[in-house]
């Protein structure tokens, strides 16, 4: 798999197919990307070729087993389980953790993550819908997870919707790849894909992994050196 | 992290608004009262959030301010400039960003600051030389040609 992502780099073509260990086809895109009906494929979304830390977490995460969430490939990872009853508590809970473990300037890029992402979990990951006051929807639970070791921070939220829809994941494929965004301005359609686009500039790799009808994880990576192009990965799983 | 606040200073025919808190969906163009000021500076320092629901408000906001207010940014932090480069509107005809933090890597000791860089200062998208207190050159924690975008964006508004 990585020999393939490796051999699409040293192309001069936008887009491949190429199949993963788990038997599904994978689509690799550099900027700008143009498959909008991707339908059950995952898709990788890179300008440059990613670095060798970048390919060791792509490959894990492909490696992944439906019932394998991208919690259990973290070092030691810090677990907060939010209910609308307890949103601000964990907030500042989750506040608190970060500033006594992360360093100044990535506590507010890794603060800024966790709080688009709460907000798009909440709208099960439509960056149509989105809002930042919302309620967390019914009895189920969003769980955030945070690892931190010196070489990599990683943040994970996780809903369990799974709702993301074939139309919305256009539009997330779509969004993410724009190099500026215009906001939005009907505060009654949200932000149109801001948050997820900061999301990216702000980590750097993005994964995204859902499975319809249980749920969405979204997980962002920090490493020491920031690259110059975010890769992004969506897996359906 | 609170809600926005701010406080004012000025300095001759300036103003200076110094924020603090956090820019989010609750922020709206009148709390920040502006009268009739013609010049006026928005220091970024203590901002430690706006978030995509607090981009759309803050643009609004710019929006409703007369073109020939002339409006700086200072001190902008990461965050800042982050949004500078990717969000159109952040930037405008009339904004000058007049300073703003980088980030630098010290190898020797694994430390991270943040140091304040004047735009003027900013030739050929390469970032000013830093050392340490033993005059080791720190690395430039950051992508220089992706993070000193919002120059280029400037001029062009």
């Amino acid at each position: 798999m990585l020999n393939a992502v490796r051999d699409f780099f040293d192309q001069e073509i936008e887009s491949l197919a190429a199949r993963t260990p788990c038997g599904k086809s994978l689509i690799l895109s550099k900027v700008p990307f143009k498959i909008l009906e991707i339908g059950d494929h995952s898709a990788f979304i890179s300008k440059e070729l990613p670095d060798q830390k970048t390919f060791k977490i792509l490959d894990d995460v492909l490696s992944l087993q439906k019932d394998e969430g991208i919690v259990g490939l973290l070092y030691s990872p810090q677990e907060w389980t939010m209910t609308q009853a307890n949103k601000a508590e964990t907030t500042n809970l989750f506040s608190d953790f970060l500033a006594s473990k992360v360093r100044p300037t990535l506590q507010q890029r890794i603060g800024h993550c966790a709080d688009e992402l709460i907000s798009n979990a909440i709208y099960a990951l439509d960056p149509i819908k989105k809002s930042h006051n919302s309620v967390i929807i019914g009895e189920k639970p969003i769980t955030l997870y945070l690892s931190t070791t010196p070489e990599v921070q990683a943040l994970i939220i996780r809903d369990q919707h799974g709702s993301i829809s074939l139309d919305a994941k256009s539009k997330i494929l779509t969004k993410i790849t724009e190099q500026t965004i215009a906001p939005q301005m009907d505060r009654e359609i949200g932000g149109a894909g801001i948050g997820l686009n900061l999301v990216k500039e702000f980590c750097d790799f993005f994964v995204i992994r859902h499975c319809g009808g249980e749920w969405t994880e979204a997980c962002c990576f920090f490493f020491r050196k920031q690259a110059s192009e975010t890769p992004f990965l969506y897996v359906e799983v | 992290m609170g809600k926005l606040e701010y406080k004012t200073e000025t300095k001759g025919d300036e103003t200076v608004f110094h924020l603090s808190g956090k820019i989010d969906e609750d922020f709206r163009r009148k709390d920040i009262e502006l009268n009739d000021l013609k010049k006026i500076t928005f220091n970024f320092r203590d901002l430690t959030m706006i978030n995509s629901c607090g981009i759309r408000e803050w643009i609004d906001f710019l929006k409703a301010i007369p073109t020939d207010v002339k409006i700086q940014y200072e001190e902008c932090t990461p965050i800042i400039v982050t949004q500078m480069n990717i969000i159109s509107g952040f930037l405008r005809p009339n904004i000058k960003v007049v300073s703003f933090y980088a980030p630098y890597f010290d190898p020797s000791d694994e430390t991270e600051t943040l140091h304040l860089i004047h735009a003027k200062d900013i030739t050929a998208v390469l970032p000013p030389v830093v050392k340490n207190a033993a005059g080791e050159q720190l690395d430039f924690d950051a992508h220089p040609e992706k993070y000193f975008h919002f120059l280029k964006i400037q001029e062009s508004v």
